[in-house]
């Protein structure tokens, strides 16, 4: 019975982040109206559903007459190559610094190991904001950081099983018949450990989807007119009260997606380690 | 003890000191403060005189030792937008970010222990499903949004309370319950988790065959064993806290250091920026060394080791 419903829920989970997938490729194809442009005659409309709403905007309209549902559907294209890009560049930097710790120890471990407690005693919305304050918020600027704040995860947990696996019989007897530490590196260890980096990745992607939104929300994410989540919740919070569609729907998308992707995280971490199930 | 403590105020240092370079750091990539300072018109001897008086003729390296010793003695300017002492204004809306993460941990703490208790010892049943997918959600759902939606359902539709502000305590309990609402979800989870832990143990099984109630099986023997991850999740939290405590601080006009710092950075007001991130990187670093100190206490096997 177990063994049915896990993958039934991970299909149900997966579905919804396919569809932002395809949202964000297709997005000038998918969206009904260009989301950057406004029609201030239909400025506040309602969802299509509610009596004052019309069958053109189906979640109606933001404060300049923007249509809400094409501001979503472009808006996960911003959330998604974010947290996708941001999750790979601090997942590549936390896999290659676990291992080079755990595999050579000594100095560089020690001093791999005390970025990662300096990082971890700082909170690190903080030092984001400082930062993008300092730069100036861009794209560029936001994917750099926001992998900056994920890396440490994967090289504790990297670490570890690296440190687990140089120990090895078939490790030793690698380095017994010569072979170059770097060889050992990619062909033994490297497929070792690669799919626990991947287990963050899934939960890491929800993570930072939240993040990005978050910087958005305060004004320091990606600089408009490009549509994202957080901006349109920002962009909403004005309008509660005679709008709260506004900031109600680019809130059920963040929040749905971020709920798939842990759900599938748990989903991957189940699989890899069936012990832990049912546990978290 | 002594070698751990010594060891942690060590670390906490080295910590400081990285928080203090950042800072300094950011200073120095804003471009050249005299600038700011002085208006545009501003002539050659002018500028050097600023200059001059500030120190920023001297090299870099001199320059870093001195905002060091500044620093150390609590000193970080003068805020360019309110013309008062930065740190002051800082320490003067400290109380009221405090009162919000403290009403907003102990919200979550007291939500989650039942929760993740009455979800471990029913496992499996509807209330487990229940309480699980409640945590998951509530992990789901930015902080922002939340606070948003409940300000759009206690302050606008039920009109029960203010929509923003501070004062009594109707002020306090949206910000609070948004604040509450992702460390109430990991909470609940660990202790949901940890009791689970805990509840296959021999001793537990030993506590019942010994016929022991329920509760006190559960509120005596596993609840604090059960308590060590939650500790350390109450550690991690904190910092969570402090940065939900901005954005939350930004939706509802709480008039803390989070929302202070915000609007330094729209206004460029660097010395108030670099203040506040420096006290709050304290209070999260403060919070972490308490965690530390309260795994001796709550499980005597533990020896604090260096």
């Amino acid at each position: 019975m177990r063994r049915l419903r896990v993958p039934s829920l991970l299909l149900l989970a997966a579905a919804p982040v396919a569809a932002a997938v395809v949202c964000a490729v297709l997005a000038p194809q998918l969206a009904p109206y260009n989301p950057t442009t406004g029609d201030l005659a239909a400025r506040l409309e309602p969802p299509a559903w509610m009596a004052a709403g019309s069958a053109r905007h189906l979640f109606g309209t933001d404060q300049l007459g923007r249509d809400i549902l094409s501001r979503i559907i472009f808006g996960a294209r911003v959330s998604l190559l974010v947290g996708v890009v941001s999750a790979f560049l601090g997942g590549t930097v936390g896999l290659a610094l676990g291992m080079l710790g755990g595999y050579f120890r000594g100095r560089a471990d020690s001093v791999i190991a005390k970025l990662i407690d300096v990082q971890l005693a700082f909170p690190f919305l903080l030092f984001a904001i400082t930062v993008i304050a300092v730069l100036g918020p861009s794209l560029p600027n936001l994917l750099v950081i926001l992998a900056l704040s994920g890396w440490v995860t994967y090289a504790r947990v990297v670490r570890g099983q690296t440190l687990r696996l140089r120990e090895t019989e078939f490790i030793q007897a690698a380095r017994g018949l010569g072979c170059p530490a770097w060889w050992i590196l990619l062909r033994h260890v490297l497929p070792n450990v690669v799919s626990y980096a991947l287990v963050i990745m899934t939960t890491e992607i929800g993570r930072l989807i939240v993040l990005e939104s978050t910087l958005s929300f305060l004004g320091l994410g990606v600089p408009p007119p490009t549509p994202s989540w957080g901006m349109a919740l920002a962009d909403g919070k004005e309008y509660l009260i005679n709008g709260w569609w506004l900031a109600t729907f680019p809130g059920v998308a963040i929040m749905l997606i971020v709920l798939c992707m842990n759900v599938l995280g748990d989903g991957a971490r189940d699989l890899l380690e069936p012990r832990l199930r049912g546990r978290g | 003890m002594r070698d751990f403590l010594l060891a942690k105020l060590w670390h906490t240092v080295i910590v400081v000191f990285c928080v203090l370079t950042l800072v300094f750091v950011v200073l120095h990539l804003t471009g050249d403060p005299v600038m700011m300072l002085l208006p545009p018109n501003a002539s050659r001897e002018e500028i050097d005189a600023l200059s001059r008086a500030l120190g920023l003729d001297q090299p870099v390296i001199v320059q870093y030792g001195r905002f060091l010793t500044r620093v150390m003695r609590g000193d970080f300017g003068v805020s360019l937008q309110h013309q008062q002492p930065a740190m002051g204004l800082v320490i003067e809306r400290l109380p009221a970010s405090m009162l919000l993460a403290t009403s907003a941990l102990g919200l979550a703490l007291m939500v989650a222990l039942p929760l993740g208790i009455v979800a471990a010892t029913r496992r499996g049943t509807a209330l487990d499903h229940l309480a699980v997918g409640l945590a998951v959600l509530g992990q789901s759902a930015p902080i922002f949004w939340t606070g948003l939606m409940l300000m759009l359902l206690g302050a606008v539709i039920l009109k029960l309370l203010p929509t923003s502000g501070y004062g009594d305590w109707q002020h306090l309990v949206l910000p609070a319950l948004t604040l509450a609402s992702y460390p109430m979800a990991a909470m609940a989870r660990l202790v949901r988790a940890g009791m689970l832990e805990v509840l296959d143990s021999d001793y537990v099984r030993t506590a019942r065959a010994k016929g022991l109630p329920e509760r006190a099986v559960v509120l005596k023997h596993t609840l604090k064993n059960a308590a060590m991850p939650i500790v350390t999740v109450v550690g991690l939290q904190f910092g969570l806290l402090l940065g939900g405590a901005i954005v939350c601080e930004m939706i509802f006009s709480w008039p803390g250091v989070g929302r202070l710092m915000i609007f330094a950075i729209y206004n460029r007001d660097f010395p108030l920026v670099e203040a506040a991130v420096f006290v709050l990187a304290m209070v999260f670093i403060l919070g972490n060394v308490l965690v530390d100190l309260s795994y001796a206490w709550l499980d005597p096997r533990v020896k604090l080791q260096a």
